[in-house]
């Protein structure tokens, strides 16, 4: 059994220390992504788990203690480190590359359903293991990166462009961690495109509507997407009073916050159920004083 | 003079084969994991991986002793894996995936038996 307090500095000990009575605990990686640990289940170190992509949902949310995930997506990557108690370091890999497929040093895929371990190698010796289960997702939910809400008819204007987020649900385990592969095509690359590195990313190209298709792990999800062009603008010095409540009485949950653009005004009657007005990566330099944001 | 000398060597020699543990057989039994051991069989599921104590049994005087090196080689590592852990005499054995393997075991760099590691499938996995 490896001692708390033989290697590191001593604020990594004191970290080590409470780690080792706390079930998992949170730091930040080197690269500021967030990470969780666990004891290895021979007690020689932790295990650091690291998203991959901020679709991970272990890595989603306002919680700063996410818990360890219990398991795997079927095909979610992830990373996994190990910080040894005592003497050298340790490098994971895989017992089994039929259950976790190496994409990269340190960074593994979720290939079969079942359990397999992750071992901690140094030299010719394994220091310790991990057993982590990987499940097939219920289901996928396709949400907004910036509000999270579902993506079922997105609203885009002209131009725009939308970030969305592939999100593993199942109800046999939560937390489960992994970020998902997949792909998309549009149906209409005229009106929207979409492109699928990391996180799925649409362009409203022009007016009209298209049919988003995106595959994962077999699983095909679909969505429209209604572009239109963005609507005249209020003469100077006038602004808008909408309040987000449109003829249609629904409550809409623009996302401006990060953008320049205003041309949120007016927008609000357009929008005739819960899609989501994603301007956020909006470069638009109009400047019309005449926003809400809350439409 | 010579005749001595013969003597003397051959003296050193039975004193030295009279200190050297004469290998038996193994004692083989589990420490950590869910796989099962049966005398010199271990069974466990693939993708799983457990702790085994492996330390040689001698026949009579001397026993074995922690200095003595005891060393385990998969024969076929696409179905089993088999590496030293952090203890003597402590090895990580690992199901890679379905069939059976054998392990060389080697004391003091001689070869000296062998274990044999089923591995079978996963319940939950399994079709």
């Amino acid at each position: 059994m490896g001692s708390l307090n033989a290697q590191g500095p001593p604020g990594r000990r004191r970290s080590l220390l409470w780690c080792g009575l706390l079930a998992a605990c949170t730091t930040t990686g080197p690269s500021g992504t967030p990470t969780v640990e666990t004891p290895g289940e021979l007690g020689h170190g932790e295990f650091v788990y690291a998203c991959v992509e901020s679709s991970d949902p272990v890595c989603r949310g306002d919680d700063t203690r996410p818990p360890f995930p219990d398991c795997v997506a079927l095909g979610g990557e992830f990373e996994l480190e190990y910080e040894v108690f005592e003497g050298p370091d340790a490098q994971v890999s895989s017992l089994s590359e039929e259950y976790f497929q190496v994409v990269a040093s340190s960074r593994f895929r979720a290939a079969r359903v079942g359990t397999a371990a992750m071992l901690a190698r140094r030299a010719d010796e394994t220091v310790d293991y991990l057993h982590m289960r990987i499940v097939e997702p219920d289901t996928i939910e396709i949400r907004n990166a910036l509000t999270g809400s579902p993506a079922d008819t997105v609203l885009m204007r002209t131009g725009a462009k939308a970030i969305f987020e592939l999100i593993p649900i199942s109800g046999d385990c939560d937390p489960i961690g992994g970020s998902l592969n997949f792909t998309a095509s549009s149906s209409d690359p005229s009106v929207v495109t979409a492109s699928s590195e990391g996180t799925l990313a649409l362009t409203a190209r022009a007016p009209g509507e298209a049919t988003i298709s995106v595959e994962a792990i077999g699983m095909l999800h679909t969505f429209d997407v209604v572009v239109s062009d963005p609507p005249t603008r209020w003469p100077p010095g006038e602004t808008e009073t909408d309040t987000g409540t449109g003829s249609d009485g629904d409550t809409d949950s623009d996302s401006d916050a990060s953008g320049s653009d205003s041309d949120a005004t007016g927008t609000t009657g357009m929008d005739s159920d819960t899609t989501v007005d994603t301007d956020a990566t909006d470069t638009d330099t109009d400047t019309d004083t005449g926003t809400t944001g809350t439409t | 003079m010579r005749k001595h000398a013969q003597r003397s060597l051959a003296l050193l020699a039975l004193t030295l084969l009279a200190c050297t543990p004469t290998y038996s057989s193994l004692d083989v039994y589990p420490l950590d994991g869910d796989g099962e051991v049966v005398g010199n069989t271990i069974e466990l599921e693939e993708g799983h991986a457990m702790v085994v104590h492996v330390r040689p049994v001698s026949t009579g005087y001397p026993s074995y002793e922690d200095f003595d090196i005891v060393s385990l080689e998969s024969r076929s590592p696409t179905i089993a894996f088999a590496e030293g852990a952090r203890e003597i005499d402590e090895f990580v054995i690992g199901g890679v995936s379905v069939g059976t393997a054998r392990i060389t075991v080697s004391v003091n760099g001689r070869d000296e038996d062998e274990l044999v590691v089923e591995v079978v499938a996963q319940q939950e996995s399994a079709p």
